[in-house]
């Protein structure tokens, strides 16, 4: 079967599943509150401060409305995560991952399809992703201008990273609450606390290349405040362990799924 | 006869549960092959290392005399122990999936839901059936495409008395279509009543397989009463056509006949002109959980 027949059938999975519309559309309500609520913010700030504003089009003008857009959508992350972690528990709690064998796919299209499925998911928050900043962009006042789009690839690696991630710890895991819990508390805190600690201990970047979310978030540099933080990581250093990150999460899951019993 | 399925010493190891030891089994096609043995005996472990959902141990499967792949499960339909659908799905969509999985392009859906039944209730959520829908559902699916060879396991689990003879009638009417039907149950009596052959499974090892007849053969048995029981003995041992005579209770004595053959009114006769006059005549059925104890102990 080819990869679009596959997703032909885990559409028609999808396509009836409340829970999915009802987090996507969070997702996307969040996407353009979060970074309407930030950009309202900035422009009190600079009403309060013309100086300022006369200097620069400020982090919501372009090009720099990427990284700041980015960074923030990135935070949101965790709706199309909890989407892939249900999409993959659902099969477990309902033991279809069996039927779908049983009913004659190959255990690796049955993996192939999820992964497809995540890359699907990162691509959509990555068209959100350019949807607002296109449009914090303009509002900002500033003219289109061609720097930094590297970003929206960055952002489609940093929410393919956390759809692998939820993937991989339903595949672990294989209950939803327990998913969910996990990935919640781990992308919030742990992950971010691992690497502070680290930075912190080792005054380095070490941090941030050995916890897995943390090294794709750090494509984006924190806004605003990002030149006074020391210990900026190196790009080709990130881009190398996130393209390996992703390349273990595919090793994994198909290894996994292959070999043991359903 | 072509083989629908082979097993070669299959071997699963969960730990140290050995659920099944070195399995070798042929299924020819066209037969309607009954997996008996009681819970625990390895019947879903081994229909779960033949549908890829399980890896074996050691051992070899093959299906249709190949090494078998997923394409073979999209010719084979099959229920393994419990219905798997998507509980939010209604009957029609999850068929929809199977469906497509099986990659079968014009699946009649309605058909195969009309016959198990289920049809008045096609649209409803899976999460609302009760128990005997989703298992006619399960069937339903396995009957879309009319594949060649279907597995049930428990086919009749959770139905109610009507839906246990339907599901019956179901599974015979297939066979007279000429599909092979490759059944697991714990049920003697579902098994002789529906199936050609048999293989009986327990703790894990195969105790015998073959023609129904042969294996779940039973002797007629025919208990029988005189006033003198050692002289009832006498005569009894020189019944021709008797498979074996004992002592039973009182003044009474049991004489077994291979299946079929037990003529109540020749035995009465034989007794009469030996001069023993029977006080006491009757065929005994043995029960089958005695048979399924006996078998499987």
């Amino acid at each position: 079967m080819n990869l679009r027949q596959l997703l032909a059938i885990e559409w028609m999975k999808v396509k009836n599943y409340r829970t999915f519309w009802i987090l996507f559309a969070l997702f996307i309500i969040s996407v353009f509150g979060l970074n309407l609520i930030v950009f309202k913010l900035k422009q009190t700030i600079d009403e309060a401060s013309p100086v300022i504003k006369a200097f620069t089009a400020g982090p919501f003008g372009f090009p720099e409305v990427w990284k700041t857009v980015g960074w923030m959508t990135g935070w949101l992350l965790y709706f199309p995560g909890f989407i892939m972690i249900f999409l993959v528990t659902n099969e477990f709690t309902f033991r279809t991952h069996r039927q779908n064998i049983i009913d004659g796919w190959s255990r690796r299209e049955f993996v192939a399809v999820k992964l497809a499925v995540a890359a699907i998911l990162a691509a959509i928050c990555t068209i959100m992703m350019v949807l607002a900043s296109f449009v914090f962009g303009f509002a900002s006042g500033s003219s289109f201008s061609t720097g930094n789009l590297q970003y929206i690839g960055y952002f489609f690696l940093l929410s393919y990273v956390y759809m692998l991630f939820a993937f991989i710890l339903s595949l672990l895991l294989r209950r939803a609450a327990l998913a969910v819990g996990i990935f919640f508390i781990y992308a919030l805190i742990f992950d971010n606390l691992l690497s502070g600690f680290v930075n912190g201990q080792t005054k380095s970047p070490l941090g941030t290349y050995i916890a897995p979310l943390q090294v794709a978030d750090d494509l984006f540099p924190i806004p605003f405040i990002d030149k006074m933080l020391p210990n900026r990581p190196e790009l080709w250093a990130l881009l190398t362990i996130v393209s390996a990150w992703i390349i273990i999460y595919h090793v994994v899951a198909i290894k996994k799924f292959e070999r043991e019993d359903l | 006869m072509a083989l629908v399925l082979e097993l070669e010493h299959l071997v699963k190891h969960y730990g140290n549960i050995h659920a099944l030891k070195g399995v070798t089994l042929q299924i020819p096609a066209g037969t309607v092959y009954g997996i008996l043995g009681p819970n625990g005996s390895g019947k879903t472990t081994m229909l779960g290392l033949i549908m890829n959902i399980l890896q074996p141990t050691s051992g070899s499967i093959r299906l249709f005399g190949e090494t078998p792949s997923a394409s073979h499960r999209r010719k084979i339909g099959t229920l393994l122990e419990t219905p798997n659908f998507y509980h939010y799905l209604s009957a029609v969509q999850n068929l929809r999936i199977a469906a497509a999985i099986k990659g079968i392009h014009q699946p009649d859906i309605d058909g195969v839901l009309q016959r198990v039944n289920l049809l008045a209730r096609k649209d409803s959520p899976f999460s609302t059936y009760s128990l005997g829908m989703k298992q006619r559902l399960a069937i339903a699916s396995c009957l879309l495409g009319d594949p060649q060879v279907m597995v049930f396991d428990e086919p009749t689990n959770g139905l109610d008395p009507v839906g246990i003879a339907e599901i019956r009638d179901l599974i015979k009417k297939l066979a007279t279509e000429g599909k092979t039907i490759i059944m697991a149950s714990h049920l003697l009596d579902e098994v002789e009543k529906v199936c050609t052959h048999v293989a009986i499974l327990k703790k894990g090892e195969l105790i015998a397989s073959g023609h129904v007849d042969e294996i779940l053969a039973h002797d007629d048995i025919v208990e029988v009463g005189a006033a003198d029981p050692g002289r009832l003995l006498e005569v009894l041992r020189t019944m021709p056509g008797q498979t074996g005579v004992h002592a039973g209770e009182g003044d009474k004595a049991t004489i077994h006949f291979a299946p079929g053959t037990a003529d109540l009114a020749t035995l009465n006769h034989h007794c009469f002109v030996h001069g023993v006059l029977l006080n006491h005549l009757q065929q005994k059925k043995k029960s089958l959980e005695s048979k399924f104890i006996e078998l499987t102990n």
